[in-house]
């Protein structure tokens, strides 16, 4: 077997980079532009995930809590203190990025359900906090106020959003590349596979552990920077309910959790039709997506745990006519 | 004083429901090491199931128990075979998502069904409370508890008194060796997963006498329920009856000390610290 130090085909990769580039000047209208920016936003959000359970193993279901504080540590930053969002994301990621460290202390030594509960518990009662928290306004939500100005975070048009959101997502993706190939992704992938022979042979699991979570839980909290500048308008049920946990873990799973690319085609398939459905369907009916969301990450559970880019690659071995792997090539 | 004595009291038959729900989780670990993320949605399930009965054919929310837990039984019988034997045997993660994807789908299919207007039932003895030594007890939620208090020594008694509990028991002990013995293993996890589900339909029925229901009623009561199950330990129902009490206590008062919005944080505290200092619950739990 050939060692290729870039597994990926380096010319699909610049081609859907450049049609990414380019989309804006061909997405006139802005619905369709609010889509993509919506698709781009939870690929980076389920990459964030990914590096935690999907690399890692951890099947966290209280990502929406960083994503929520992430929001609003720039928010009251910026509305409180005057500080630009800007400074305020940064604020915002090493803050969640401390504050996994502190949670996962406890919470990175249990395993399976008991991770889940915890994550699930933890997320609850951050949201329940912020609810009932005067100074941040609780349950009324935060406006943020438009003020038309690059160092505010707030443009007039939605194509600088786009372009922050792809940067955003570029350089995520790329951390996740780096992390993937480095001494912690490797550790990350041993603690996946078997938690106890991890140990075993000598890695400091709960340490490492804690390195992608504290990671993944900084770049959860850019997202919520981004969406917070991006609506302008923040509450903590829209940004850290169960839900939103669980489309996080959707779309890596859905994509593909584990690998560099599942979180993106997961976001690119999945919420352009949860879109649909939440703008044309209104009332009860708005129960279609989590409907239509549901079937999926239970149809994925039960026959199809690799994801999408799984039965992608699948399909691609069978039909390839590529030499190097007619025989004998077991993954 | 009388105010915190009636809180521990309503806390202590609301422990009783918890407990009911916790029971069945706790089984469906015990025995397949699965946990059923969906537990919530089949209270809710239950809980509609014993609304309609009321209002289309007048059955009293307590004669529709049987009905309702046999139903639940037969749904969960048909679950596992049609859901979770596929996925008894692939990574943990893939089993979440099945489960949680159920949750999803019963859930949007109640509000798609049913709405999210909230629905309750009124039967004649829905506001009957007496009171003794100046604590006012409801006699639905007094009825409640005494089902969900029979019911866990009912469940006693089958497992270890019966053919089948007895199965049960030893499958939930060692896997390979009851199918050794003959068990037929498969067959057993059917049981047990309706049964779980059975005992919902139980919580539900009794629930509906006092509670009102809509599509997303089930997940707190089943985020309650998996706090019981690590308070107790996972797989432990002894531990999940007591487990049920000392979390319904504690969210009781802490709602009348400090604020009911905080409930949810109390019980979260609490597992917080079961799970800091000691880990398999205060009755030791089953672990993988």
């Amino acid at each position: 077997m050939k060692k290729n130090p870039f597994p990926y085909n380096m010319f699909s990769i610049i081609f859907s980079l450049i049609i990414l580039l380019l989309l804006p000047i061909f997405i006139k209208n802005p619905y369709f532009l609010d889509i993509a920016i919506t698709v781009l936003l939870y690929a980076f959000l389920g990459n964030a995930w990914n590096i935690v359970g999907g690399y890692c193993g951890q099947a966290s279901l209280g990502h929406a809590a960083y994503y929520g504080i992430g929001a609003y540590i720039s928010t009251i930053l910026f509305l409180k203190f005057g500080i630009s969002p800007w400074i305020g994301m940064i604020v915002g990621a090493v803050f969640a990025g401390v504050l996994a460290i502190i949670s996962g202390y406890p919470s990175l030594r249990m395993k399976g359900p008991y991770f889940v509960f915890f994550t699930i518990g933890f997320a609850e009662t951050i949201r329940v906090l912020f609810l009932t928290w005067k100074w941040v306004d609780g349950s009324r939500g935060i406006i943020i106020p438009f003020q038309n100005n690059p160092v505010n975070f707030i443009f007039f048009s939605k194509i600088p959003y786009y372009y922050i959101i792809l940067i955003f997502l570029i350089i995520g993706m790329f951390i996740t590349y780096s992390i993937s190939k480095s001494k912690i992704g490797k550790y990350s992938v041993a603690i996946r596979e078997d938690e106890t022979m991890a140990k075993a042979l000598g890695i400091d699991t709960a340490l490492y552990k804690s390195y992608t979570f504290a990671i993944s839980a900084s770049l959860m909290a850019m997202g919520g920077t981004f969406y917070a500048q991006y609506v302008l308008y923040i509450h903590p049920n829209d940004l850290m309910s169960l839900n939103n946990s669980v489309i996080f873990m959707l779309i890596a799973v859905a994509g593909g959790k584990g690998t560099l690319f599942g979180p993106l085609i997961g976001s690119a398939i999945l919420m352009p039709l949860w879109e649909y459905f939440r703008s044309t369907l209104g009332g009860r009916f708005a129960g279609l997506g989590i409907l239509f969301a549901g079937s999926i990450i239970l149809i994925i559970g039960t026959t199809a745990p690799e994801g999408i880019l799984g039965i992608l690659t699948k399909i691609r071995a069978k039909y390839s006519i590529s030499k190097d792997n007619i025989v004998g090539e077991e993954k | 004083m009388r105010e915190i004595l009636q809180a521990i009291v309503n806390g202590i038959l609301l422990g009783g429901i918890y407990s009911l729900i916790a029971i069945g989780l706790s089984l469906i670990w015990g025995v397949m090491r699965i946990i059923n993320w969906a537990h919530g949605a089949m209270v809710m399930l239950s809980m509609y199931i014993t609304f309609f009965a009321y209002s289309m054919f007048k059955i009293d929310p307590l004669l529709a128990l049987p009905l309702v837990a046999i139903i639940m039984f037969v749904i969960g019988y048909l679950l596992q075979i049609v859901l979770i034997e596929r996925t008894l045997n692939s990574p943990w993660i893939s089993r979440l998502c099945a489960t949680f994807g159920l949750m999803m789908l019963l859930e949007s299919l109640a509000l798609l069904l049913w709405s999210s207007n909230w629905r309750a039932i009124s039967v004649t003895y829905s506001n009957w409370t007496f009171c003794i030594g100046g604590i006012f007890i409801s006699f639905s939620r007094l009825v409640a508890f005494s089902i969900a208090l029979l019911m866990a020594l009912v469940l006693n008694f089958f497992l270890n008194h019966t053919e089948i509990g007895k199965a049960i028991k030893a499958t939930a002990q060692d896997r390979e060796a009851a199918a050794l013995m003959g068990i037929n293993v498969n067959n057993i996890y059917r049981i047990t997963f309706g049964l779980g589900l059975a005992l919902t339909g139980v919580a539900g029925a009794s629930l509906m006498t006092f509670y009102f229901v809509f599509p997303k009623v089930g997940f707190p009561f089943a985020l309650t329920a998996y706090i019981v199950c690590v308070l107790g330990g996972l797989g432990r129902l002894n531990g999940a009856v007591l487990g049920g009490l000392i979390i319904g206590v504690a969210q009781s008062v802490s709602a009348y000390l400090i604020s009911p919005e905080y409930k949810m944080v109390v019980s979260f505290v609490i597992f917080l610290a079961v799970l800091y200092f000691k880990p398999e619950g205060i009755f030791g739990g089953v672990t993988e």
